[in-house]
């Protein structure tokens, strides 16, 4: 485990038509940590987890997205936001169709990890929604990738949920992973994360681990030191048309 | 994983996916009913095999379209969308757009295969022409003919199928896919021969219409049974080119297989090609205020 | 560890790839086989449809040699089997049948005899073989003395030495099946029968100014003046002279025995009751101006033996008690007579050249009950402006081939016109109402009848020919079940108005090789009624029928169809025709016509009658405002 970043994200722009929703962002994935993104909504950070997954270019001539960690079959696993299962199979077979692209751990073991193995044979439309999340987190481990990004894991789970996700994230890291997440549950993102970097209009505008950010906006839980930090742009800056 | 058992993932997961969705299954139902009911109502099961082939023959141009279009127009839409996630697998575009292809095309050979087997078994069992009185024979009617008949409706089917899942692909979206998928239909159906009438000219003008007809799929398959199934029971021929008539519809299924493959190695650059492209257009069109 | 699922998924994708591998052999092996297999056996050839030679011909010519035919067609269910060479060759390379039947797979000549002889009458005498070879396997002879029916005959010989030997002895050249269009075919297709027409007009009118010459004899016997009796007047007057009976009735049974004319002047003939009232046995006789009663009840005689191959046909009809008997003396006149009788009317038999005109006779009331109005036994008579009410049947005509039966009325019985075994008949411009079966039949399958410009109404059938080479042509037919069948083969069906019957055409012919052209099939509840065969053309050289103004003359007209026979009485119907797939598959069927039984088209259907006067005159008689007579014929 060593700090070289496994993932560099240097100065990249992404437009969409005449719209710039990243803006020279740079960012630098350390390897082996648990880092967020945070940011409110419409700042960009999805479109910056779409670009670092490769589902979105950048734009022309500008920045780089450049991926150094080890050379594997699938170098990054990934969890859209919204993310949809085709309704008709199981949890297990799902995770089988995936797993047959890459060698790694069986669909079981997946399960396991992210707490489904009862639910191995429940057709996914037959899963509730937290169970379905859980499951959209096991995909994104399929053949071990040494990065792991989760677009919003935690989205529409009830607290108790939320948190076990969050505990998976961190159980990923512990085995090796980099596991980039980007999340509204600052609470959480406080005691899981190892890094987080604060996205604001297209640009990374604050970074550095929980305790860091709040020694620096002097504030006594991250939620606090966020909402100080981000007192010139309090503004929600909806990216896009009006 | 090799390749080949990736490929084979993909293709069975398609088939499954058709396997598991009922409407499916009643698609295939409903099919054998209506194609049994057409000969039924003839008397194309007493003469044969190929008059059952000629009384099907008019329907199925209609039929297989529509059958192959819904079979593919969102193979890549709504909950069938996993693009971003498989992007991350190691699977190539190339291995995706064939794997799909071959799996919702397995599914349709048996949603086709059914019905048409089912009115093989009819004409089977249905007693020919018999008369106490006179010797009778079937002619030259054989199973073997209305299997090459069959087998040439399938190819139809995939051949449509091909073009659905390029729709599929190219809509994001169900609707832009609906409404792809109608384009589609219609230009199958009809538009090939429309295509082929005007360019005919008038009466007494000179044209190579077997050749021009192998342009229009629909035409190019009704070429081919023409002359391979039912000429060959009347031994006339002359009906259509048929190495032509293949060269068309191999043609177009290259043209689905392809435009799917780019469509969904583009999917990426899409949602910024889209915008560029409305927002190129909204310069150049008038608006209110000027 | 493997999961059972992926255990049963690998083994069922293994499945799923043999079951595919199976279907791509299957279809690709499709294309490679060659359908239709291989070439079917011949067959008995009783079990054969059959065509050629009426069945006159065949028991006249008995048990000599026919060369005969089958054929396998790829599109017809039957095997066709030819009684001569010269039609199946023809058949064989003729684009309507192909475009009815396929193509001819396979053709199997049965070959003669080697040592086959030809008889005086031209006929080939031996025995037959019932050895069938491929067509192309035989060696033929053109051009010999070996004839049937007027036509020079092919002989088939299985080997060439054969062949040449037969050609030595009875003239003639070795040809091969290739050579085909040598061998001599009867011509049959109906316009045999029209263009005879005329000349068969001819020949009768000349018969009977001929046999009205007789009218013209001088008077030299008066009965009750110059001998008390008919039979002394008979025996005193000299022949070629005429016998007058005044006013009066006169006792039968009477026989004339002399070539006198019996002429009667408001005179009566009572039989007796039993037995025929007046025979004629010689010839150059004439009968006129009588009326005949009394005639006895008796339809068969025990003590009648004839000889011959159609002795109980002879036997049973041709004996019975008549009015007037005409036996075995030629070239007899009948005239304006009228014989009331519950049995027969007038019985010819063997009788050349007969004239029997402007007679009138008067049968029992049920046909059940009562006999023919005028028997005809190897008599081809000439039968003209006559009247037959009730009885049996109006004429009933047994091998008299040439017989003409014309502008004559036929009230009530069984049939108006009832031919057996009478071949070149003419059945012209007579009126035939009330038939309990039809108004006119034709039975035993002869060649070249013609019926032709008569008025059929209110019959149970209208006309009902069979046998080859028929014309049937300008007839109206009204009001009855069926109008007119198309049983004949190798026929013509032209010109005729068929209106308000409740089935206009029935096809019945099982071998379609009739041309059904040019009529006005109107207002009939049923325009075609079909039975078992393949499809059938009706049109011939861009044109067909007309068939009502409702019908849709710029595409074919299906009028076994169930929507395309509904046009003229459910305007619906015409909603539903124009459908684009009722269209498009209607269409599609006539291309490959095939297997597929029971139906008719008309692929030139007439956007206006054929002729126009005859069809308002026909459906005029339909709804009865046509000017008719005291019996129910056109005025």
């Amino acid at each position: 485990m060593t700090d070289r970043p496994i993932l560099e994200v240097d100065d990249v722009s992404v437009s969409f038509g005449p719209v710039e929703v990243l803006s020279e962002l740079s960012l630098s994935i350390p390897e082996g940590k648990v880092i967020a993104v945070v940011g409110p909504n419409g700042s960009g950070k999805t479109t910056l987890i779409r670009t670092v997954v490769g589902d979105v270019r950048p734009d022309v001539g500008v920045g780089s997205v450049t991926y150094q960690g080890p050379s594997v079959p699938r170098p990054i696993g990934y969890l859209p936001q919204d993310a949809t299962f085709r309704s008709g199979f199981t949890a297990e077979e799902t995770l089988a169709f995936y797993g047959s692209f890459v060698d790694g751990a069986e669909p079981t073991e997946l399960l396991e990890r992210v707490g489904l193995e009862d639910a191995a044979d429940r057709r996914v439309e037959a899963l509730s929604g937290g169970m379905r999340q859980l499951l959209a987190v096991a995909q994104a481990t399929v053949g071990d990738p040494p990065l792991v990004v989760l677009d919003e894991p935690a989205s529409g789970l009830d607290p108790m949920m939320s948190t076990h996700v969050f505990e998976t994230v961190a159980a990923m890291a512990e085995r090796g992973a980099t596991v980039l997440v980007s999340s509204h549950e600052i609470d959480l993102v406080e005691e899981y994360a190892d890094d987080v970097a604060v996205i604001a209009s297209g640009e990374i505008v604050e970074r550095g681990s929980p305790r860091a950010l709040r020694q620096q906006a002097d504030a006594p839980t991250l939620r606090e030191a966020l909402m100080t930090l981000s007192d010139s742009s309090r503004r929600v800056t909806v990216v896009g048309e009006t | 994983m090799s390749r080949a058992a990736a490929f084979v993932a993909i293709a069975r997961r398609e088939l499954d996916t058709i396997v598991r969705t009922r409407s499916y299954l009643a698609l295939t139902v409903g099919l054998a009913v209506i194609l049994s009911g057409i000969v039924t109502g003839s008397d194309a099961l007493q003469g044969g095999y190929v008059p059952t082939a000629v009384d099907l023959l008019l329907p199925l141009e209609l039929l297989v379209p529509t059958v192959s279009v819904v079979l593919g127009y969102r193979a890549f839409t709504g909950e069938n969308d996993d693009l971003s996630i498989l992007r991350t697998y190691p699977v190539s575009t190339v291995l995706l757009t064939v794997g799909v292809f071959v799996g919702r095309a397995i599914a349709l050979v048996v949603i086709l295969g059914v019905p048409l087997a089912t009115v093989a078994v009819l004409v089977a069992v249905t007693p020919g022409v018999e008369s106490a009185v006179f010797v009778t024979h079937s002619g030259v009617d054989s199973p073997a003919l209305f299997v090459r008949f069959a087998t040439l409706t399938v190819v139809f089917g995939v051949v449509v199928l091909s073009l659905a899942l390029a729709v599929a692909a190219l809509a994001r979206r169900s609707r832009t896919a609906l409404a792809l998928a109608l384009l589609v239909f219609l230009g199958v159906v009809a538009g090939g021969d429309l295509l082929v009438l005007s360019r005919l000219g008038g009466p007494g003008t000179t044209v190579d219409l077997a050749s021009l007809m192998a342009v229009s799929p629909n035409s190019a398959y009704r070429g081919l049974v023409f002359e391979t199934v039912i000429g060959v029971a009347t031994a006339d021929s002359g009906f259509a080119n048929p190495a032509l008539n293949v060269v068309g519809l191999a043609g177009w299924l290259a043209v689905g297989l392809l435009t799917t493959g780019i469509a969904l190695a583009a999917r990426s650059w899409n949602p910024q090609f889209v915008a560029t492209w409305k927002a190129w257009l909204r310069n150049r069109l008038p608006t209110t205020e000027n | 560890m493997s999961t059972s699922h992926g255990e049963s998924g690998v083994k069922s994708n293994r499945f799923v790839g043999i079951g595919l591998g199976l279907l791509v052999v299957l279809a690709a092996g499709s294309f490679v086989v060659a359908p239709g297999g291989a070439r079917p056996p011949p067959v008995d050839f009783d079990d054969t449809v059959k065509v050629g030679l009426s069945l006159e011909e065949r028991q006249s010519i008995g048990e000599r040699v026919i060369p005969r035919v089958q054929v396998s067609y790829s599109q017809y269910p039957y095997v066709v089997g030819y009684r001569g060479l010269g039609q199946a060759a023809e058949a064989v390379d003729d684009p309507l049948i192909h475009q009815q039947f396929g193509y001819p797979r396979v053709v199997y000549v049965e070959v003669a005899p080697a040592d086959v002889e030809v008889d005086d009458a031209g006929l080939l005498v031996g025995d037959r073989t019932n050895t069938w070879l491929p067509a192309e396997d035989v060696a033929y002879v053109v051009g010999s003395n070996a004839t049937i029916a007027d036509t020079t005959v092919t002989v088939p010989f299985e080997r060439e030495a054969d062949a040449s030997a037969f050609a030595d002895e009875y003239g003639g050249q070795v040809v091969e099946w290739s050579d085909r269009t040598r061998f001599e075919a009867p011509a049959g297709n109906g316009t045999t029968a029209r263009s005879r027409i005329d000349a068969h007009h001819d020949r009768a009118d000349t018969t009977v100014a001929e046999r009205h010459r007789l009218l013209e004899r001088e008077t030299s016997v008066v009965v009750g003046a110059n001998e008390p009796t008919v039979e002394a007047a008979i025996e005193a007057a000299p022949p070629n002279t005429t016998v007058l009976l005044p006013p009066g009735t006169y006792e039968g049974p009477i026989v004339v025995d002399k070539s006198v004319t019996l002429r009667g002047d408001n005179a009566t003939i009572a039989g007796t009751g039993n037995g025929s009232v007046l025979t004629v046995r010689a010839s150059d006789a004439a009968i006129t101006g009588l009326s005949i009663t009394g005639v006895g009840g008796e339809q068969e005689k025990e003590n009648v033996s004839v000889e011959g191959w159609d002795s109980h046909t002879v036997e049973a009809y041709g004996y019975a008690d008549s009015g007037i008997v005409v036996d075995d003396a030629d070239r007899v006149l009948v005239f304006r007579t009228d014989i009331a009788t519950r049995t027969a009317g007038i019985t010819v038999r063997n009788s050349e050249e007969t004239v029997v005109d402007t007679v009138s006779v008067s049968g029992a009331e049920t046909w059940e009950d009562g006999f023919m109005g005028v028997t005809t036994i190897r008599s081809p008579i000439v039968l003209q402006n006559s009247t037959f009410v009730d009885g049996r049947d109006g004429v009933y005509m047994h091998r008299s081939p040439g017989i003409t039966v014309r502008e004559n009325r036929f009230v009530g019985g069984r049939y108006g016109g009832h031919f057996m075994y009478t071949s070149d008949g003419l059945f012209a411009d007579n009126c035939a109402t009330g038939q309990q079966y039809a108004g006119v039949v034709v039975m035993t399958s002869p060649t070249g009848t013609a019926i032709s410009g008569n008025t059929v109404i209110e019959s149970g059938q209208g006309i009902v020919p069979s046998g080859s080479d028929s014309y049937v042509g300008e007839n109206t037919v009204v009001g009855t079940r069926q109008g007119i069948s198309t049983n004949a083969r190798n026929s013509l069906y032209t010109r005729n108005t068929v209106v308000g019957n409740d089935v206009g055409f029935r096809s019945a012919s099982i071998i379609p090789t009739s041309r059904v052209v040019g009529n006005d099939i109107v207002d009939n509840h049923r325009p075609v009624n079909v039975g078992t065969g393949p499809l059938r053309i009706w049109s011939h050289d861009g044109a067909g029928n007309y068939w009502g103004a409702e019908v849709d003359t710029d595409r074919e007209f299906v009028p076994s169809d169930s929507v395309d026979g509904r046009l003229h009485r459910d305007p619906a119907a015409r909603t539903l025709a124009a459908s684009p797939v009722v269209r498009g598959i209607r269409e599609l069927r006539t291309t490959a016509p095939g297997m597929r039984p029971a139906t008719v088209v008309d692929a030139h259907p007439r956007s206006t009658p054929v002729n126009e006067t005859r069809l308002e005159r026909g459906r005029a008689l339909a709804n009865g405002t046509a000017p008719t007579d005291e019996l129910g014929c056109p005025a």
